[in-house]
Order: structure tokens, then C-alpha cells, then sequence
């Protein structure tokens, strides 16, 4: 170093970190790390986040289905282009009896049976005792499954066939448009591997449906199984992860991956050539983590996923610019299944007449939110339901811009400018009150925001001032619980089959626990809930609902903005499924493209 | 110098605890309900409002959350010492925000007293019920007054109405001015807490339920390395480089350089990590120099060296952008201390005796002005680990960084307080080193 001068040392030091850069970029551009290696029949999915616990009954995130949704049957499962209920472990759709006679009378009994060819994995095979098994787990109260407990509380009894041990009858207490669905879609555990020690054996179905409505703690054996239940052997071992479905876990690195691989001589790929809902074509499923979308793009861009979901509608737009993700991708935008909305607290004086909610509907505009903030990736939607249901009441019109007849429904209702300031004023309670709504949304959700934007815009072209209020998801939460808001965005998520409007519409749910955040109901709107939820006869029902969504759209609780479309990607060696049905992909029939 | 180290040890542990105090409060003012998350049971329907209660019970006595939180709490006078055995966090925030209110604890429980006594009663339709439902979480005055007003209307829940009046006409403000303290004795929810901690158990994640060193395991192991391979980069190239424009100072190059370097040392982390994701990960630009985003699939069996090896050029460009602020600081600390240097007499003395610049850098000034660099060091190590966090969320690399995050924002507060002691106790020990460091090369220095 002594002997550079200035020029030479700056010369020197200028082509030894150029020839350095160039020598890094020659060896890793080349190193065979980097060139995609043939991943034949596997396919590699993007996870926005990592699974909680595989262990089905525990956690129902989106992204824990995906992957125990593999690994895991039901008795039955959701067609995914009729989205009717078809049978998967049962052989058939369970036969319906209404109970005329005896103590449960005015019942209803469901009867199923499960395909002979079902098996786990030590050859056993699949029977009414495993279902059994795995609804006594749910009926136990500490056992952590309390999201499948309320859908299941109909359940009084289960007898099992004494000549066929996969041939059993549930016993419910009443008729409920969803008894099917639920006793059918919950994944069947092997009693074997989750309760070896035959902890539950002691204790029948029609004891822990009755303990399941005191509020006594478990005690004894029960305890004894819901911490066993509960331990991550069976959230995360191979040994303890443990399904009749095609696929066995096989490793989860935290972070990273997590793979599944398909059975050996698994059973259903002996009925498969006769029911499609049984083939899985994949012979490894990959599952990556990735949160950030840069990294998802980067990860598209170099081809090392198959399928990328939930990519925002700006970058979505983008990729398909892309020269690399356009010819190697195929685009799809199947349904969301779910609807935004805007929430109105009914109970707000300010709120309470409804031709001021009314009013505000006339006020949203979401022809334009679809354009300008969903870039297109949506549809409109005028109701609480989606309009891919059969009974979606197409008579009842999608919210539509109009100033002037919200204008008029205001002074209808007595808001009138009489101060001369921006708002329109009325006397609510001896007191004069200014038309100024508080929207609350969660801070970091940019969709809520643009959308008050926008609608604060057109609520001051009528004289209604709209205070947009971005708050921790926590704190909106905690608001949205003591119903401490005027009006908020939020959307709702729908399975496929039947919708129960009791859980969002009806008074009962109107606690601070419940989901009514609209304050919702009356005793005509809770009557049609009553009968909705009881009536088997699907027209009969289709017409209630339709008469439900219409009573929604007059008493105007919310604001039905649009039903998302999902923004799919799927690499073209693979020939894609797509339907409705979330995460809005058939996995199992994915084969790989001969071009 | 044992002395002095023992010392430093024994500042350490008030100071840890400290930190692991101030970390526990924070996790108790934090909006949302642990339990509701722990039940997975937000916005669902219960079968029973009672059943949904008793199993909320079981957990809070499991998670110790049926416990004082501290040894003792600063309060006021209005504030009784039993709040804590109200278990439902909403609840006991009403019965709180209410005692801030009117000053009279006595009444405020006798209101909420009577608002359970109508609920298990039943005597009404479920509008009522479910009003009663709000009032239990309900504190701010004005829709408070209007359903207690509704009642007196209706003629319903007269019990309620008599106790809300009682605490209207009752109020003893003055109260929540008078200061005083409870004293909870060791069964507290921090005391558990440090006990398991010190005994080595940090206890289990609230989303897997697994043991926290088990989820912490893969996390430190990706964050140390890239820590130590981003300050293995930073150290001999912020010599080099500082070495060599202060050589070379008055060019005008070098003045260009060290203004630049101000510009690289505002652009954030995560705008250079996301360009260079961009740009040099993908070919859409024609750059792919490096591999893609992520850990590269490898066998789970791999020896360890190779598993590091295989991981080397996944983990370069992380490394690289965590890399560029705190080389930037120590290049123009390391800089500015050898030109200050140049302005002292022994070095005027060497230049006199014929020595270059270089020369009486190398020999006389380098020593003396290593002495900040080194505290420069100690200091930018607990901002390197912070530089990871960003860096492996975008890179999605499930370091400590990523896992933090994830855990605060799933309120995982067994995760979270074992990676923020972690990151004290690391801070603490630099600290500690550098001090070390100091007495080998200054002899001058003596503790």
C-alpha cells in the first residue's frame, strides 16, 4: 500500500471490486443452487402465514386447512363446480328421518355409512367408533375444539348399526338446515393414534352433550385427554399428524416449508378412477410460508412456486405485464366467496331510522371502489349471501350511487342544513345533533381506508360528515365489541352449502361476543331466521332466504359493497382446477401439462 | 479487571429485571384478550353464554391470568385490591374505566353486582338480556345513561336502574387523587412468570403450543449467523475503506465519497432490501445475481457445515443490505477518528521527521483511533440484530427478527419476552467485551 499513489490505488481498487462483482455474479448466476431443478409431480404452494397446529379440530385458519385438508377426510365434501354436499369417506349422503315417536321425538336422525374401502394408515379400517371418537373430542369442553362444539350441539346420541360397525345414526334434537353439513365436513380422527389410551372410551356421546351445556371443568380421564389432545405431538409430529386422506405429513422446517408426501397404496386410489373427489395426482405438496408480497413476486418471478393466492389486485396487475410470470403462469380470478361491506350501528340514535341508513347506501359507490381500488377484481353484490347461491335474490339491486335521492331520504327523515354549516342537523333527544358518522377501520388496512375516502367524498356532497377513524385491529376489535362506532368495513368470509343467518343477523348474537355488529333484528326478522334455519324444504327455504335478503336491503344494516375475486396464480406445467370453493383450487387434480 | 467484571455482572441483573419489568407492563397495557385468542373463540356463537364463561375461567387459571400481575401496584385510593378477581379482561377494564369515573368502588361493584344477578335470573326476552350483556362492558357515560334510561322507560331490571342511581348520587371523586399501593406478596403472574424464566422454562408459544427454546432454536441460529457474517463484512471493510480515504483525505474523490456515504446512510434498509430483492433476485431485470428469497431446500439431516454452506449465498444479499448502515457508520467514524488524529503533535512531530501521511497513519495514528472505533462496534451490534428483523421479513428468512414479529403481533408474549431478554442479555454482554477490549489496547485504561 506503501508504494500506490492516489490514481493507481483508486484504478486498482475500482477492477478488483469490479472483477469481484463480476466473478460473484458469474458463479452464482451459474451455480446449479439456482437453476430450477425438475420438480416432476410436487407442487409448491405459497402460505400467507405458517399453519397454527395441524391438528384439525384445533385450528380452522385458512392456512391450516390447506394443508390438513390433505391429510385429513370428512364424511363428506363440497363438489367444487356444483358446490353441493357429495359423499368422500361416507358412501352415500346420509338418509334423513324425522323422530315421530319416543323421547327425542321431533328429532331428526341422520344415517351414515362409510365407504368399505376406508382405511388407516395400519390397515384398520375407518370406522363409526373413529367418529364417534372424534365428536366426544369436540363435545369435551377443554379439549380446545370450539369451533366445531357449537356447530355440532344438536348431536343427543349416536348409535352405531349392530351388524356393520361403519354404519351409524345421529340423533338430533331438532330439525336445522345445517345438521347435515356439520356432522358430515368435521375430519374424522383415528381413535388408535389420538386416544390410545382409550381415555374417552368411558364416556358416551349422549353424557358429554349434556356436560357440554353445564358449566362444570372437566374433570378425571376427560382433562386427562384434552391436555394429551392438545400436546404438539399432535399438532406436529408425523407420527401423532395422522389422517385417512392421500397424504402424510413428512416434514415442517419452522419458516420455511412444510411437505407433505402421498401414501403408498393408499386406499382411495383404488376407488378413484370412479370418484374424482377421491384422486390426488400430486406426489408432493409444498407448502411455503412467505408474508411479504416482494417476496412472493421474487419467488414468481424465478418460477419456484406452482400456486400463489391472496396477491394484491395492484401486484397481481403487474405480474401479468411480466414477460417471465405471463408465459409461465396461468391468471385465474375464481370467486372469493366473500362480501365487503360497510357495517352500520343500528341502535345509534343518530342511525336509527332507516331511511338515514338508507340514505347512506345511496352514498357508497361501489362501481368505483371495484374499478379504482380493486382494479376490476371484483363483483357487485346486494346482499348478505353470494350471489353464487342458488337462492341469492337477484330482484334486490346492488347499491348504486345517487346524492340527490339520499338527499331526499335525509330531509324524509328530518335532517335538514338548518345552521348553515356543512352538515345536515336534527333535534335526536331534546338535543340538536350534527349528521357526522364515525367510520372505524384498522389502521393498516389500506382497502378500508381508500374505500371511507371515497365514500366521505359523496357523504359531503349530501351533508353528512363522515370522521375517519384508523385504530389497532385490537382496539377496532374492542370497539366493534361494545359497539362503539357508527360505521365500519369489514368482510365475511362464506363456506360453501347453506348459510345460517342466525349467527350474523340475529338478536341473540347481538352480545358483545356475538357477530351482530349491525345491532340487527326485530321480532319479524327473527322469526324468518327461526324458519330458515328449521325449513328442510330447500324451495321452501330458498324463498325465505330471498325474503331475508330483500327484509336486509329495506332495513338497509349495511352497506353491500362487492364480492372479491380471488387472485390466483398456477404455473402452466400444471393443468388447473379452479372453483369456488376456497382456497379456490382443486389440488388433488392437478396434473402436469405434456407441453 | 475481575474485579470490574464481577461488577458489571452484578449491574447486569437489576438491569435485566428491569427490562423484563418494563416488557411485562407493556404486555398487560396491550389491547386485545389473550384468552379470547387462547379459546379461538372471537366472534363465534356460544352454546351458552355460562359455558363460554366457565371454560374462559379455566384457561385464565391455567395462564395464571387469575392472578395479581405485580408484587405490588401504585394505585388510588377508589381502586379496591381484588380487582384482578374480576377475570374477564373486558369486564374488569369497565369496572376500572367506572372507579376513574365516580371514585366509589363499593357502588361501581354493586351496579355490576346487580347486572349479574338480572343475567343468571333470565327474567326477560333476549333484547334485555343481551343489553345487560353490553352494560358489563360497557363504561362510557353516555350509552350507559341512554340503556339505563331505556329500563326506567320499560320498567324493566329495577335493580339495575336503583344501582346505577345509587352510583350516580354516590361519587367520591376525590378518591382517585389520594395515592396508595397494595402489596400482592409472590402470587403474582410476574413472579411465575420469572421463576419458570430463571429455571430455565420460558414456557410454551401461545400459537403451537410448543416449547419456546424448541421455537427459538432454527430463529437464533439464522439471526446469530447473520449478525456475525454481516459484522465480519462491516469490520474489515469499514478499516480498509476508512483507512484509505483518510490516506487519502484531500482528494476530492474521497470527499465525495464520505458525502455519499451520508446518502446511502439515509436510504432505509427496507427500500434497499426491497429494490435489491427486485432487482437482483428476479431476471426480470437481467441481474439475477443472486438466488431467490428464502432458505434453500436442503436435507434436515445435513451436517452442519454443509447446511452453512448451502445456506452462504442465500444468506449473502440479506447480509449485504443489513450490512450497508452499520458499515457506513464505522467507515466515517473510523475516518473522522484517524483525521483527528492528524491535527495532534506526535503526528505533526512524525510528518516532521519525514514520514507521509500513510506512514503516520499506519504507525501512530491507527492505534489511537481504533480505541472509538471499537466502541462504534459495541455499539452498532444491538442495531445489527434489529437490522435483521426487517431484513429477514422481506427476504423471509424465519430468524429472531421474523419470529418477534410474528409473535407481537399474535400477542405470543412467551415468544416475545424470550427474544427481548435475549436481545438485553446480548446487549449487556457486548458491552461488557468491548469494555474488555478497551484495557488490551489502550494500557492506559484500568477498571
Amino acid at each position: 500500500m506503501r508504494n500506490i499513489n492516489g490514481r493507481k490505488s483508486r484504478t486498482a481498487f475500482a477492477l478488483i471490486s469490479t472483477s469481484f462483482l463480476l466473478l460473484a455474479a458469474c458463479i452464482f448466476s451459474k451455480c446449479s443452487l439456482f437453476n430450477r431443478p425438475d420438480r416432476g409431480n410436487s407442487v409448491t404452494i405459497r402460505l400467507t402465514a405458517e399453519p397454527e397446529k395441524l391438528n384439525p379440530l384445533l385450528s380452522e385458519d385458512g392456512n391450516t386447512v390447506q394443508v390438513t385438508a390433505n391429510i385429513f377426510m370428512a364424511l363428506l365434501d363440497f363438489d367444487a363446480k356444483t358446490l353441493e354436499l357429495v359423499p368422500l369417506l361416507a358412501k352415500n349422503r346420509p338418509i334423513v328421518s324425522v323422530i315421530d315417536t319416543g323421547a327425542n321425538k321431533g328429532g331428526v336422525t341422520y344415517t351414515y355409512q362409510i365407504r368399505d374401502e376406508a382405511a388407516w394408515d395400519n390397515g384398520t379400517p375407518v370406522t363409526a367408533a373413529d367418529y364417534i371418537f372424534t365428536i366426544k373430542a369436540v363435545m369435551n369442553k377443554q379439549s380446545g375444539a370450539n369451533n366445531f362444539r357449537s356447530g355440532l350441539d344438536f348431536i343427543r346420541d349416536i348409535t352405531v348399526d349392530a351388524k356393520n360397525p361403519k354404519k351409524f345414526t345421529i340423533i338430533a334434537d331438532k330439525a336445522y338446515i345445517l345438521s347435515e353439513t356439520n356432522s358430515g365436513t368435521v375430519p374424522i380422527l383415528p381413535e388408535y393414534i389420538y386416544d390410545a389410551g382409550g381415555l374417552l372410551k368411558k364416556y358416551s356421546v349422549a353424557e358429554l352433550s349434556k356436560s357440554m351445556r353445564d358449566t362444570s371443568s372437566v374433570k378425571g380421564e376427560l382433562a386427562q385427554f384434552a391436555t394429551q389432545f392438545q400436546s404438539p405431538k399432535f399438532s406436529r409430529d408425523s407420527s401423532g399428524v395422522n389422517g385417512c386422506g392421500a397424504y402424510t405429513l413428512d416434514e415442517w422446517t419452522d419458516g420455511q416449508k412444510l411437505v407433505l408426501k402421498k401414501k403408498k397404496n393408499w386406499w382411495g386410489d383404488r376407488t378413484s378412477q370412479k370418484i374424482p373427489i377421491l384422486t390426488n395426482l400430486p406426489e408432493k405438496i409444498i407448502f411455503k410460508p412467505v408474508k411479504d408480497e416482494v417476496a412472493v413476486l421474487s419467488l414468481l418471478k424465478n418460477q419456484e412456486l406452482d400456486v400463489a393466492s391472496k396477491i394484491s389486485p395492484k401486484a397481481f396487475l403487474e405480474l401479468q405485464k411480466n414477460d417471465s410470470t405471463k408465459e409461465n403462469y396461468a391468471f385465474l380470478n375464481p370467486p372469493a366467496f366473500s362480501i365487503a361491506y360497510i357495517g352500520i350501528n343500528t341502535k345509534d340514535p343518530k342511525l336509527a331510522d332507516k331511511r338515514v341508513r338508507r340514505a347512506l347506501t345511496y352514498l357508497a359507490d361501489p362501481q368505483t371502489y371495484i374499478t379504482k381500488i380493486m382494479n376490476g377484481f371484483a363483483e357487485p353484490c346486494a346482499g348478505p349471501f353470494v350471489p353464487q347461491r342458488p337462492y341469492y335474490n337477484k330482484n334486490v339491486d346492488a347499491v348504486s350511487t345517487n346524492i340527490e335521492r339520499a338527499k331526499t331520504l335525509l330531509k324524509d327523515a328530518g335532517w335538514i342544513n338548518t345552521n348553515g354549516d356543512s352538515t345536515v342537523d336534527k333535534d335526536v333527544a331534546g338535543k340538536k345533533t350534527e349528521l357526522v358518522l364515525r367510520y372505524v377501520y384498522a389502521s393498516q388496512n389500506v382497502l378500508a381506508k381508500n374505500i371511507g375516502l371515497l365514500f366521505q367524498e359523496n357523504a359531503k356532497k349530501a351533508g353528512v360528515g363522515v370522521i375517519l377513524q384508523g385504530l389497532d385491529d385490537k382496539v377496532v376489535k374492542e370497539n366493534l365489541k361494545k359497539r362503539d362506532f357508527d360505521m365500519f368495513l369489514s368482510s365475511s368470509g362464506f363456506a360453501p352449502g347453506l348459510d345460517d343467518p342466525k349467527e350474523i343477523w340475529s338478536l341473540s348474537s347481538n352480545t358483545p361476543d356475538g357477530a351482530n355488529r349491525f345491532q340487527f333484528g326485530d321480532a319479524h326478522s327473527e322469526a324468518l331466521i327461526q324458519q330458515i334455519r328449521s325449513e328442510l324444504n330447500p324451495e321452501k327455504r330458498n324463498q325465505l332466504y330471498a325474503d331475508f335478503q330483500k327484509l336486509i336491503g329495506d332495513e338497509a344494516p349495511a352497506i353491500f359493497l362487492f364480492e372479491p375475486k380471488e387472485r390466483l396464480l398456477i404455473h402452466k406445467r400444471f393443468i388447473p382446477e379452479t372453483t369456488a370453493k376456497r382456497p379456490g383450487y382443486v389440488l388433488g387434480l392437478f396434473r402436469l401439462s405434456t407441453k | 479487571m475481575w474485579y470490574y467484571i464481577s461488577k458489571r455482572i452484578l449491574i447486569a441483573i437489576p438491569t435485566l429485571l428491569l427490562i423484563s419489568v418494563g416488557i411485562f407492563a407493556l404486555s398487560c397495557l396491550v389491547p386485545g384478550d389473550p384468552i379470547e385468542r387462547e379459546l379461538n373463540s372471537e366472534f363465534e356463537i356460544k352454546p351458552d353464554v355460562a359455558v363460554s364463561d366457565a371454560l374462559y375461567k379455566i384457561k385464565a387459571h391455567e395462564l395464571n391470568y387469575d392472578l395479581p400481575v405485580f408484587y405490588i401496584t401504585l394505585s388510588s385510593l377508589a381502586y379496591p385490591d381484588t380487582l384482578y378477581k374480576i377475570i374477564r379482561r373486558d369486564q374488569r377494564t369497565m369496572v376500572e374505566d367506572m372507579i376513574a369515573d365516580y371514585g366509589n368502588a363499593a357502588s361501581v361493584l354493586n351496579y355490576r353486582n346487580a347486572i349479574l344477578s338480572e343475567l343468571a335470573q333470565k327474567n326477560s326476552d333476549t333484547v334485555g338480556l343481551n343489553t345487560l350483556k353490553f352494560l358489563l362492558v360497557e363504561s362510557d357515560r353516555k350509552p350507559m345513561a341512554y340503556q339505563i334510561e331505556g329500563f326506567r322507560k320499560n320498567n324493566t331490571f329495577p335493580e339495575v336502574v336503583t344501582a346505577y342511581d345509587n352510583l350516580k348520587k354516590s361519587s367520591k371523586l376525590y378518591l382517585c387523587y389520594i395515592p396508595t399501593f397494595h402489596i400482592y406478596g409472590i402470587n403474582n403472574q410476574y413472579h411465575r412468570w420469572l421463576s419458570k424464566f430463571l429455571s430455565g422454562d420460558f414456557g410454551k408459544t401461545l400459537r403451537e403450543g410448543i416449547p419456546v427454546t424448541q421455537k427459538l432454536k432454527q430463529p437464533f441460529f439464522l439471526t446469530f449467523t447473520l449478525t456475525f457474517l454481516s459484522l465480519l463484512l462491516c469490520i474489515p471493510v469499514a478499516l480498509f475503506v476508512g483507512f484509505y480515504t483518510a490516506a487519502h483525505h484531500e482528494s476530492k474523490l474521497t470527499q465525495r465519497f464520505i458525502n455519499g456515504t451520508m446518502a446511502l446512510y439515509a436510504t432505509p434498509t427496507f427500500w434497499i432490501a426491497t429494490l435489491a430483492v427486485l432487482f437482483l433476485t428476479t431476471p426480470q431485470y437481467h441481474l439475477k445475481i443472486f438466488p431467490s428469497v428464502g432458505l434453500p431446500d436442503i436435507d434436515k439431516d445435513l451436517a452442519l457445515f454443509s447446511k452453512m454452506l448451502a445456506y452462504f449465498p442465500y444468506l449473502l444479499l440479506p447480509v449485504l443490505c443489513m450490512s450497508i448502515h452499520p458499515m457506513v457508520v464505522l467507515i466515517r467514524h473510523f475516518y473522522n477518528a484517524l483525521l483527528n488524529t492528524l491535527h495532534e503533535d506526535y503526528i505533526r512531530t512524525a510528518r516532521a521527521k519525514g514520514l507521509t501521511v500513510l506512514q503516520a497513519l499506519e504507525n501512530h495514528s491507527l492505534r489511537a483511533a481504533l480505541m472509538p472505533f471499537i466502541t462504534v462496534v459495541g455499539q452498532i451490534i444491538p442495531s445489527a440484530i434489529t437490522g435483521t428483523f426487517i431484513v429477514e421479513y422481506i427476504f423471509n428468512i424465519p430468524g429472531m427478527g421474523r419470529t418477534a414479529y410474528e409473535a407481537l403481533q399474535g400477542r405470543d408474549w412467551s415468544v416475545a419476552f424470550a427474544i427481548f431478554t435475549w436481545s438485553a442479555v446480548v446487549l449487556v454482554v457486548v458491552n461488557l467485551i468491548t469494555d474488555i477490549i478497551y484495557t488490551f489496547l489502550n494500557p492506559k485504561v484500568r477498571y
